[in-house]
């Protein structure tokens, strides 16, 4: 009969040379850090970190420069892409986009042959990987989302990125600017975007930057008194004189918009 | 730091462009050599990113290597190496938006591509650094060469152009469009990568026979 306690030596022999071993390796590796550890003072982390510290600093300084140097040329690209996107969100063939700030968001005033077009909302959020920014395209009287671009994004290549095909950005043509956006499964209704397979958080994102736009009360008070007025200018004003702020801007945006027609 | 130990500078850069071909070779950086490789221009302008942050790191790293601790290294290596990558983003999108729009998400990858952070390891920590410049010279022109490659394939099947020009598309080429998909990156890696072993098997068997 062979008992437990019997059992227990044979079980140590066996298993011992492996921790002896094991121990020895400890041992070796407690040895190495304890001498790197002389050489710097035990426990003192800038001796240890001050390489990385430093060039954390150095590089955050230089990455902040380049930002202030690069920051409006980005800007003034991304509004060059605005401009080049308007017609085809509008569905106009041409038109003219006015800058203005309207309840402290900038936004842009399409004209087409002299009466507003529609007005383009530049809005942003946080997506899965970084900020995603998109343009918001709305009806002259602001009552109507027409469509969607995204113009920057950095979400996953080939599940997120789906988010900037047509096949979606569509999904949010003329809807009411009154629904809460929202990605669905499957649904219908106002308001219902159908989500991307495997990007759900990438819709819910685009969908949530515009909710946080099209939910906020001051800026969409200011819009629509801005739209009831533009609407409202051509009709009382006699044909021979268009409303004062109009030629001026048709001759300002005019100039970059040919530009791009050039191009 | 002794410097004989070592490859040197000139076989370092050789090295980089066939022997220890990042691609064919080593088989690293594969998201991009997938990804972008459906036309020339964003190939070569992934290749000068990627050549341009690799050439940066491998100084900085070299010039920074006496100062390195071996538990931290990893850090200082992705440190740097972010820094640049953002900086080329930045460039990219103030000067160059449609491409940096085209590339999307694929130049902050760069910070992940095992390229970089190998010859960091590899030959700009340890090596002085004229050796550690020339190695990233000569990795860089690697993978340009073998993105320049795997793109041309790419570009001139499936749009019949190259760099955007007409080559194959007026002698009515039926583009092969899966080409410019992504089966179409596989088709033309394995392809070519079977390529390049085949030649280099070629090449021993020949040295054999010589030898015999």
């Amino acid at each position: 009969m062979t008992s437990p306690e019997a059992n227990e030596p044979d079980n140590r022999e066996a298993t011992d040379p492996a921790m002896v071993v094991r121990s020895d390796e400890m041992a070796a590796v407690a040895r190495a850090t304890s001498e790197g550890a002389t050489a710097a003072p035990r426990g003192n982390y800038i001796a240890q970190a001050w390489l990385v510290l430093l060039l954390a600093l150095v590089f955050a300084s230089g990455l902040a420069a380049v930002q202030i140097t690069l920051g409006p040329l980005i800007a003034a690209n991304k509004i060059a892409e605005t401009r080049r996107l308007a017609p085809e969100l509008l569905g106009r063939d041409q038109v003219e986009l006015e800058q203005l700030e309207i309840g402290e968001r900038p936004v842009f005033r399409a004209t087409a042959a002299g009466e507003t077009a529609g007005w383009i909302v530049p809005v942003a959020g946080q997506g899965f990987a970084d900020t995603i920014e998109l343009i918001a395209a709305l009806d002259a009287r602001a009552q109507t989302l027409l469509g969607v671009r995204v113009i920057g994004q950095k979400e996953t290549p080939g599940l997120g990125d789906d988010i900037t095909k047509p096949d979606f950005t569509g999904r949010f043509a003329n809807t009411p600017a009154t629904a809460t956006l929202r990605a669905v499964k499957d649904g219908e209704g106002p308001g219902a975007i159908q989500a991307i397979t495997g990007a759900t958080i990438s819709s819910q994102a685009v969908c949530a930057a515009l909710n946080q736009m099209l939910a906020d009360a001051d800026f969409r008070a200011a819009l629509a008194e801005a739209a009831s007025a533009a609407v409202a200018q051509p009709q009382s004003a006699p044909p021979g004189s268009p409303g004062a702020p109009s030629p001026e801007a048709a001759a300002e945006s005019a100039a970059p918009a040919d530009k791009e027609g050039a191009r | 730091m002794p410097e004989s130990d070592g490859p040197t500078p000139g076989e370092r850069f050789i090295s980089g462009i066939l022997p220890e071909n990042p691609v064919y070779v080593q088989l690293l950086g594969m998201c991009p050599v997938l990804a972008v490789t459906n036309n020339m221009q964003a190939a070569m302008t992934m290749a000068g990113a990627t050549a341009f942050v690799l050439l940066m790191a491998n100084t900085l790293t070299s010039l920074i290597r006496g100062f390195l601790k071996a538990h931290l290294r990893i850090l200082v290596f992705t440190l740097t190496i972010a820094t640049f990558v953002t900086l080329v983003d930045r460039f990219l999108a103030a000067y160059m938006y449609q491409m940096s729009k085209q590339l999307g998400p694929y130049i902050p990858l760069i910070i992940v591509n095992c390229l970089i952070i190998s010859r960091c390891e590899i030959c700009a920590s340890k090596q002085a650094t004229r050796t550690a410049i020339t190695d990233a010279l000569g990795m860089g022109l690697g993978f340009a060469l073998a993105l320049a490659s795997i793109a041309s394939v790419r570009e001139l099947l499936g749009s019949g152009t190259w760099f955007g020009l007409p080559v194959l598309a007026p002698a009515g080429w039926p583009a092969w469009t899966v080409m410019v998909l992504p089966p179409g990156a596989f088709f033309a890696l394995g392809v070519l990568l079977g390529l390049v072993n085949w030649i280099a098997t070629l090449r021993v068997r020949a040295a054999k026979t010589r030898e015999a």
